[in-house]
């Protein structure tokens, strides 16, 4: 019976795992592709739980464990660089007040 | 035996809740969206499949294991999930600015 189950279970995560990467392929942006990144990472942890199920071993526990953290710092890594290439706006900064003065001045 | 079905009813359901986030992925509009379906499903499914592989195992180490992978998933999925949300909405709202910093905002991308 769980080996049905674990069948079925990798036909699913399988099935995820593809619209995950259909997303990745034909995201309209970039952020959409990280979505969909982020998506199979964890759809691999997944499919490692299952692997370890069927063959009942507990060695592929701290292999997840890096994979998860792998997956995140990814995702992390990638939003940062996009968080520096957008320039920060708030109107109590330094620069937005320099700027601000230096169209008064230009007026 | 009783395990076996336990482990099983929460293999599928798990592994479910990830093909609905792989549907929410592709069929919602919007990458706001998108990350809302990805990250509280992800985070629920990812966790049914790891109890599910810690009622199979039956061993006290790999269960402390499990529940530090638990731990760590429940930890950075939602955080990954709002740093792109935060970083879809201040795109969405780069267009607000002056004029005089529009200039900039083309060079640097």
């Amino acid at each position: 019976m769980i080996d049905i189950c674990v069948t079925i279970s990798f036909i699913i995560l399988g099935l995820a795992t593809l619209l995950a990467l259909r997303r990745v392929f034909s995201g309209p942006s970039v952020l959409d592709r990280i979505i969909g990144f982020d998506a199979g990472a964890i759809c691999m942890i997944g499919m490692m739980v299952l692997l370890s199920v069927r063959w009942k071993t507990g060695l592929l526990i701290e292999i997840m464990l890096i994979f998860s953290l792998l997956g995140f710092v990814g995702t992390i890594a990638f939003v940062s660089y996009l968080n520096t290439a957008i320039p920060r706006q708030r109107k109590s900064s330094a620069a937005w007040k320099e700027k601000k003065q230096k169209g008064d001045q230009s007026k | 035996m009783i395990r076996e079905i336990i482990a099983s009813l929460l293999l599928v359901l798990g592994s479910s809740l990830m093909l609905l986030a792989g549907i929410g992925l592709v069929r919602f509009r919007d990458p706001l969206s998108r990350a809302h379906a990805l990250t509280k499903a992800t985070t629920l499914g990812i966790s049914l499949l790891l109890i599910a592989l810690w009622v199979i195992l039956e061993d006290d180490i790999s269960g402390l294991k499990i529940l530090l992978v638990i731990i760590f998933c429940l930890l950075t999925t939602p955080l990954s999930g709002h740093m792109v949300a935060s970083l879809y909405y201040r795109q969405l709202h780069k267009k607000e600015r002056p004029p005089e910093n529009a200039e900039d905002s083309s060079r640097s991308e």
